[in-house]
This record gives C-alpha cells, sequence and structure tokens, in this order.
C-alpha cells in the first residue's frame, strides 16, 4: 500500500523544502465513479453557494430596461429649465393645495388599536392624548357553533349618537361569556346601568367609545369591540366631538 | 445492488481509460453548465428584461397635470433637484386619498411613514433606517419619477407576526368554569421578531423589520421568519429552473423600524392597501 502510494505521488519542492504533496493521484481511478455518486451532492453544494450569492449577485448587475420602449416623455432644450421650474412650482402648490383639503380641521379623534392609545384633535391641534382599551381578539364560540369575534373595526367612522349615563343592553354574547343561559331579548336581565360610565358616543354597527369600571385595564386589548375610556378623557371626547365627527380607528 | 453497479462502472472504466477521460471532462463540463444556467434563468435574464411599469396615463386620473410630465427632460430632472419627485410624490398620494381605505405614504426624503385614512394623516412614524435596491439608480430620473408618480398596491404579504391576533376560546359551560378562565389584555406578543413584506404590483417589493433585536425577542421567530422567506424564495427559483422560464426579479426597498411602530403599521394596513413612495433622486 505504501509504495503504491509513492508512486503515484506528486512531490514539489523549492528552495526551502518540500512546499506541496498531491496525493490526489493515489485515487485517481476511483475518482470518477466517486463523482459520479457524489455528483447530487456536489450540485446541491453548488446551488446552494449560487442561492446564497443571488443577493449580491443582483447588486452587480443592474441594467434596467425603461418602460418597454414606450417613452412617455419628450426630451426638451436645456434652457427652459428656469420656465419648467417655475411651471413644476406652481403645480406642487396647486397639488399641496388639493391636498390640503383633505386635512380635517373640525375636532376629531385617532385611536390606535394596537398601541390601545387615543389623541383627540381640534383644528388639527392635538389636545389630549392617553389610554384606552380595545377589541380583544378573542374568538368566542358557543356549543351551538355560534362565534362571536372581539375586534374594534378599523378605518373611518363618524360619530352616530351621544348619551349621558348609559344603560347597557347586553348582547347574547355577554351571557355566553359568563356561562349564563341567554335570556329572551326584551327580558330585565339584559340591562345593567353604570357599567358604560358617565357617557357613551355610538359610531355605529353597536360599536360605542364609553366608560369603564375596569380602569386597570386601560392600555390592554381586553373589550369586545367598543373603545374604553378613562372617565376624564371620556368627558374631554363627550364634550369636543358632535355628531358626525370623525373617528380614525388604526 | 449499488455496490454491484459502482464495481461495473469502475472495471468499465478501468478498460477504457479514454471514455473515462472524456466523460470526467463531460461531468465537469456539467457542472459548470450548471452554474452558468442558474446565473442566466435566475441573475442575468430577469435583472435584464426588468422593466419599470408605468401605468398608461390616458387610464389614470383626468387631474393629473400630464403637461408638466410631457415637458421636462432627465438633465431639468437633475438640476431641479427634488422638485420632480415632490411633485410625483403629491400626485401619487392624491391618487391614494382618492380611496376610502387606508393607504400609506413612504417618504425615504424625509424618513417617515404616514398612515392615512382618505387622504387625511392620521399617524407618523419615524424610519430609523432603509435600504434602496441599486437597480433605482439604472433608471433615468425622468422615468424614475413618473414610476414613483401612480401608487402601489399590495399584492400579497407575507410576516413573521399575525395580521389578527385572534385567540381562539370556547364558551364556558357555567359560571364556575367563566370564572376560571384567564383574563383577555395579554397578546403575548411581546416576543415577537417584527418583520414583514408586501409584494407590490408594478413588480416591487417594500420590506420592513424591527431596527434592533433585543435580549426578549425570541431567536425562533426570527429564524422561523427568515426560514420562511428562504424557502419561498427557493421554491419560485427551482420553479424557474425546471421549466427554465424567467425567474420574477422584484428590486427591494428596506425599510427598519422601531417595534412597536412597525406593528401599528402592519396591524393597521389593510390588506390592498395602496402605498405612495418618495424616494432620493440620487
Amino acid at each position: 500500500m505504501m509504495n503504491r502510494l509513492t508512486d503515484k505521488m506528486k512531490i514539489r519542492f523549492n528552495l526551502h523544502g518540500i512546499q506541496h504533496v498531491r496525493v490526489s493521484h493515489v485515487f485517481q481511478r476511483h475518482r470518477f465513479p466517486v463523482l459520479l455518486f457524489s455528483l447530487p451532492v456536489i450540485v446541491y453544494i453548488l446551488y446552494v453557494i449560487l442561492f446564497n450569492l443571488t443577493p449580491a449577485l443582483y447588486h452587480v448587475m443592474f441594467h434596467v430596461r425603461s418602460s418597454g420602449g414606450k417613452d412617455p416623455i419628450t426630451v426638451v432644450a436645456d434652457d427652459q429649465s428656469d420656465k419648467l421650474i417655475k411651471v413644476k412650482e406652481i403645480h406642487i402648490k396647486n397639488l399641496e393645495k388639493a391636498f390640503g383639503k383633505y386635512k380635517n380641521t373640525q375636532p376629531y379623534l385617532v385611536v390606535n388599536t394596537t398601541e390601545n392609545s387615543f389623541s383627540l384633535y381640534n383644528r388639527g391641534k392635538l389636545v389630549r392624548a392617553g389610554m384606552c382599551s380595545t377589541g380583544s381578539y378573542i374568538l368566542l364560540i358557543a356549543g351551538d357553533e355560534k362565534k362571536w369575534k372581539f375586534e374594534t373595526p378599523k378605518g373611518l367612522f363618524r360619530i352616530q349618537g351621544k348619551t349621558e349615563t348609559p344603560v347597557w343592553k347586553k348582547p347574547d354574547w355577554a351571557f355566553v361569556e359568563e356561562g349564563l343561559p341567554v335570556p329572551p331579548s326584551f327580558s330585565h336581565l339584559r340591562y345593567e346601568r353604570g357599567v358604560l360610565g358617565d357617557y357613551a358616543l355610538s359610531i355605529g354597527d353597536g360599536y360605542l367609545i364609553h366608560g369603564t369600571l375596569y380602569k386597570r385595564l386601560l392600555g390592554m386589548p381586553v373589550t369586545h369591540g367598543c373603545i374604553r375610556m378613562d372617565d376624564e378623557d371620556l368627558e374631554a371626547v363627550y364634550h369636543l366631538l358632535g355628531i358626525g365627527s370623525k373617528v380614525y380607528i388604526l | 445492488m449499488m455496490n454491484g453497479l459502482f464495481n461495473k462502472i469502475l472495471v468499465y472504466f478501468r478498460n477504457n481509460p479514454k471514455a473515462y477521460s472524456y466523460t470526467f471532462k463531460m461531468l465537469k463540463a456539467l457542472l459548470f453548465a450548471f452554474a452558468a444556467y442558474y446565473c442566466l434563468i435566475i441573475i442575468v435574464l430577469p435583472v435584464m428584461n426588468y422593466e419599470f411599469m408605468i401605468p398608461d396615463h390616458k387610464d389614470g386620473n383626468p387631474e393629473r397635470d400630464f403637461k408638466s410630465y410631457d415637458l421636462i427632460s432627465n438633465s431639468f430632472v437633475e438640476s431641479s433637484g427634488d422638485l420632480a419627485f415632490r411633485e410625483a410624490f403629491l400626485l401619487s398620494r392624491l391618487e391614494t386619498a382618492q380611496n376610502d381605505t387606508m393607504a400609506v405614504a413612504l417618504d425615504l426624503f424625509d424618513s417617515t411613514v404616514t398612515l392615512m385614512i382618505q387622504g387625511m394623516p392620521v399617524h407618523t412614524i419615524r424610519v430609523t433606517g432603509y435600504e434602496v435596491s441599486k437597480i433605482f439608480d439604472k433608471i433615468d430620473p425622468v422615468n424614475k419619477a413618473y414610476f414613483f408618480s401612480w401608487p402601489f398596491r399590495i399584492e400579497e404579504y407575507s410576516s413573521s407576526v399575525p395580521k389578527v391576533p385572534v385567540i381562539v376560546r370556547k364558551a364556558p359551560g357555567d359560571t364556575i368554569e367563566a370564572a376560571s378562565l384567564p383574563e383577555p389584555g395579554h397578546l403575548e406578543e411581546n416576543h415577537y421578531y417584527v418583520a414583514f413584506q408586501f409584494k407590490l404590483e408594478r413588480k416591487l417589493s417594500l420590506m420592513f423589520e424591527q431596527d434592533s433585536i433585543s435580549g426578549s425577542v425570541l431567536k425562533k421567530t426570527i429564524r422561523k421568519y427568515r426560514y420562511h422567506q428562504k424557502s419561498e424564495k427557493k421554491k419560485s427559483i427551482n420553479s424557474a429552473l425546471i421549466r427554465a422560464g424567467p425567474y420574477e426579479y422584484l428590486p427591494e426597498i428596506k425599510i427598519k423600524l422601531n417595534r412597536s411602530d412597525a406593528l401599528v403599521l402592519f396591524r393597521a394596513i389593510p390588506d390592498n392597501a395602496n402605498i405612495a413612495i418618495r424616494i432620493s433622486p440620487h
């Protein structure tokens, strides 16, 4: 075995002595079958290398064609630049004006359901900010396959109604959640006083902005879709927002 | 059986040294060919054929002042600084304001992301860092401004956190069971790594990531998300390699945000929201 190895070894020398010993020739005869059987592995390794190099290669290759040959832009002489800058500035002013009409100068409320916070604005200025509670994202499944998702809706809403010392008419889920039998819709068991605080503002579809008895839970997603606020914050919101005022929920 | 086959091949090539050397060369060539094929299908052709898709202006908003665009030149856009890009961004934002749903205005010039509902800015987030594909440097400035003068609609998204963190709960059978249930209020997602990616129409990819990874972030949530991203990419690369068809290259805009801001943004954006983007002219 040793003789065979020495025969096939290629030993290179330089001034300092042995530099490099190649033993691969020993296995030359067996190299092809080895390569053949390990080909899938080699291809896979190559693939992984290329896959990981792909983002870097994209940075190197960035030749681009623009707009599919249909260039809608006409190129003009540069001496018109001053004129064009003025045209552009006027156009930008007009666009900003057009954009200004979307800004709300009336009082409005912004509710952030992720952070469970609110901001109250009047004439575009922040007048009050604080914590609130919004939907808990609980999907309650009753035995008879009834489902309720306690999520605060997102988007633009308007105040549709305002009530002082509101009375809560408990919906079916309030009983199901407590493990109680659901009473008929006209039952006195459905009416509860004091739980909604001093004020309630309706934003439609049964969703309210109201007070709470559970002040320690403010800032957490715990409600059934309504927006709960602290008493003082609720009072400020109630007095500033009128019917039709905008409520932005995000 | 494999051993037998191996031996047969071995014997065959011992007896035919020419065939051995020829086949060995062929195999080496095959590996090179594979590397070349990969580069051609996945890198060269997709980038060469990438087109900045600009919508036909006749289908756009009639209020757009196209005359001002028809007059400008590349040298003008370069000399006028940010003017054309400001105009493009305003046009794009105005377009998003026409819709009732929530929209996003991403201003990389000012490093802000603004959430808008019917054109009204309701929440502004600070961008802590961003990266833009170098491919944008190669498009001429006029076309670049023109490309960004339309908003981009979200086509698909993927994320490391659920869009709606639903907690499924079975209704309790009686009051005793109800009393034993845990209080709501803890979504238990404080340890999630927040990252999400939007595939936008007109071939653009917009990625958002939390800017720092604190010790409380579960490393497995990062690994899981990155693994998912990689496996999705691998799938499309593999399918392009198999069918020898063009791979879909998407230029990327990567945005870094504060973790809580990133979560607010992700949860607030509707699935098919419009995004207006303003990138730096240079």
